[in-house]
């Protein structure tokens, strides 16, 4: 556990330059979008700034001489795993709140509070299924091999929704997206276990790779 | 006792093909492995620090395997080649973010060591000098006491007089049974710091040499090719013959006097001659 605290404790210590400015733009673009009820606008930035995150710290170990000192920590890979996904889940939960806020205050965006929380919980569960599927990949790959695929899933939301005709209300839309509101919940639920589902999945790749792919 | 063991050891990494029969690095003493580029040494420092794994043969560090024994890496102080930290981050982040791992991080050594090596602890490190970024891998490699230090390529960052004044402060630093193991490509290296080296040539590890007994013992041999004529030449290594004239360094300086005597001219070599003649191979 000791480990596991540590790697959140490092991951934080490096980002801590770049996170603030990536979360005020994430903030800022998602209030946005939420003040002009565009949900794709919602999806489409938080999910591209989760991406930017995750990227962020995988890369920042695999571009420089960094990944030396990450393999000679004295920390199994397995707490190196867990870790990440909870600095992901961290990133993701916090980015999602201060968005939120920054809406709830703009009293012309206020939205009935059974809409926050419905729509908070499958923007949560959408970013959380987004980085279940890309972390494996990620590890499985490498950063740089796959660059371009994660932005695939945002994009493909933004024209679906197009192709079936603008949904001018945020709750309509994800209601509609999740075959109603009941079911909500149980995404979440499911997104929840599907992303401790692929941390397992990534420790096993990881665990399998040497720390520094011959190239 | 030997703080690093490698035996059967094969590694292919596209050209290079690492073959180690038996390489035994003492405890409590500086070993260098010397070898031009793209002999083996990084690979080497890979398979000791448990970055990498051997396609055959067996690495016991400390004891111990490293590579399914992460915590024995908190006995080990790393110091690769070029930085390794994030460059945007500040000195300070940079060592909040790693000492919490060690169990053994001495506070107090590492503020000596920092005020030691003129470390800025508010300054980002992409502002730093590579003597800076360098020193910063010494003294967080040095603050949790190891056991074994690895220095990846002793002299590739910065010039040799700020690598002597880095050695000399870990010298003085660290603790007494501590083993230090660097490759270099100078073997200048060799005859500053090592008790012993290693030669590596074409991925494997031709010689490894007590320093102080070898250079007791061998010498260089120069003279005209009539006064070798009809002899054995196994006594000789990295052997030359230009225009008539036999130059070679011998390993037993008393055996080589009796068998030439006056006919021979004989010079004791400096350790980088004598890398000079191991690592060449005969002619």
């Amino acid at each position: 556990m000791g480990d596991i605290l540590n790697y959140i404790k490092r991951d934080f210590i490096i980002l801590k330059a770049s996170m603030l400015k990536y979360i005020i733009l994430t903030a800022v673009i998602f209030a946005f979008a939420l003040f002009m009820r565009n949900a794709e606008m919602i999806l489409l930035s938080v999910m591209i700034a989760v991406y930017i995150f995750i990227y962020y710290l995988r890369l920042y170990e695999e571009q420089s001489n960094d990944r030396y000192i990450t393999a000679l920590l004295p920390a199994s890979k397995s707490s190196y795993i867990i870790a990440k996904y909870i600095s992901v889940a961290i990133i993701t939960l916090l980015m999602v709140i201060i968005g939120y806020a920054l809406a709830y205050f703009i009293p012309s965006v206020f939205l009935p509070r059974e809409d926050i929380i419905l729509s908070f919980e499958v923007v949560l569960s959408i970013l959380l299924l987004y980085s279940a599927i890309m972390m494996p990949a990620i590890y499985q790959f490498g950063c740089d091999s796959i660059k371009w695929i994660p932005i695939i899933p945002p994009v493909a939301i933004v024209m679906v929704s197009m192709f079936y005709g603008r949904q001018e209300d945020i709750k309509e839309f994800f209601t509609t997206l999740f075959l109603g509101e009941m079911y909500v919940h149980l995404v979440l639920a499911a997104s929840i276990i599907l992303y401790i589902v692929s941390a397992f999945l990534s420790n096993k790749i990881y665990k399998n790779k040497q720390y520094i792919p011959v190239k | 006792m030997n703080a690093v063991e490698l035996t059967g050891v094969k590694k292919t990494i596209g050209r290079l093909n690492l073959n180690i029969d038996i390489l035994n690095i003492p405890q409590g003493k500086i070993t260098g492995i010397y070898g031009i580029k793209q002999t083996g040494k990084s690979t080497i420092i890979k398979l000791i620090t448990g970055i990498d794994t051997p396609d055959k043969g067996r690495i016991t560090v400390l004891s111990g395997d490293l590579y399914h024994n992460p915590e024995l890496k908190g006995q080990i102080g790393f110091i690769p080649d070029k930085c390794g930290y994030n460059l945007e981050s500040k000195i300070k982040d940079i060592v909040a973010s790693i000492r919490s791992f060690y169990k053994n991080w001495d506070k107090e050594l590492f503020e000596t060591l920092s005020q030691k090596f003129k470390l800025e602890m508010k300054t980002k490190l992409k502002l730093c000098s590579a003597a800076v970024k360098i020193k910063l891998a010494y003294a967080i490699a040095l603050a949790h006491h190891p056991r074994l230090i690895i220095i990846d390529d002793l002299s590739s960052s910065v010039d040799s007089i700020v690598s002597d004044g880095i050695m000399q402060i870990v010298k003085q630093y660290m603790d007494k049974d501590t083993t230090i193991i660097f490759t270099t490509k100078s073997s200048s290296d060799l005859d500053k710091w090592a008790d012993y080296f290693a030669i590596l040539r074409k991925g494997e590890i031709t010689d490894f040499i007590n320093k102080e007994e070898y250079m007791k013992n061998c010498v260089i041999v120069r003279g005209d090719t009539t006064a070798f004529e009809g002899r054995s030449n196994n006594m000789f290594r990295g052997m030359r013959i230009n225009d008539n004239q036999f130059e070679a360094l011998a390993e037993n300086r008393d055996q080589i006097e009796k068998m030439y005597g006056n006919s021979v001219q004989y010079e004791k070599p400096t350790v980088g001659n004598a890398v000079v003649f191991l690592s060449r191979g005969d002619e």
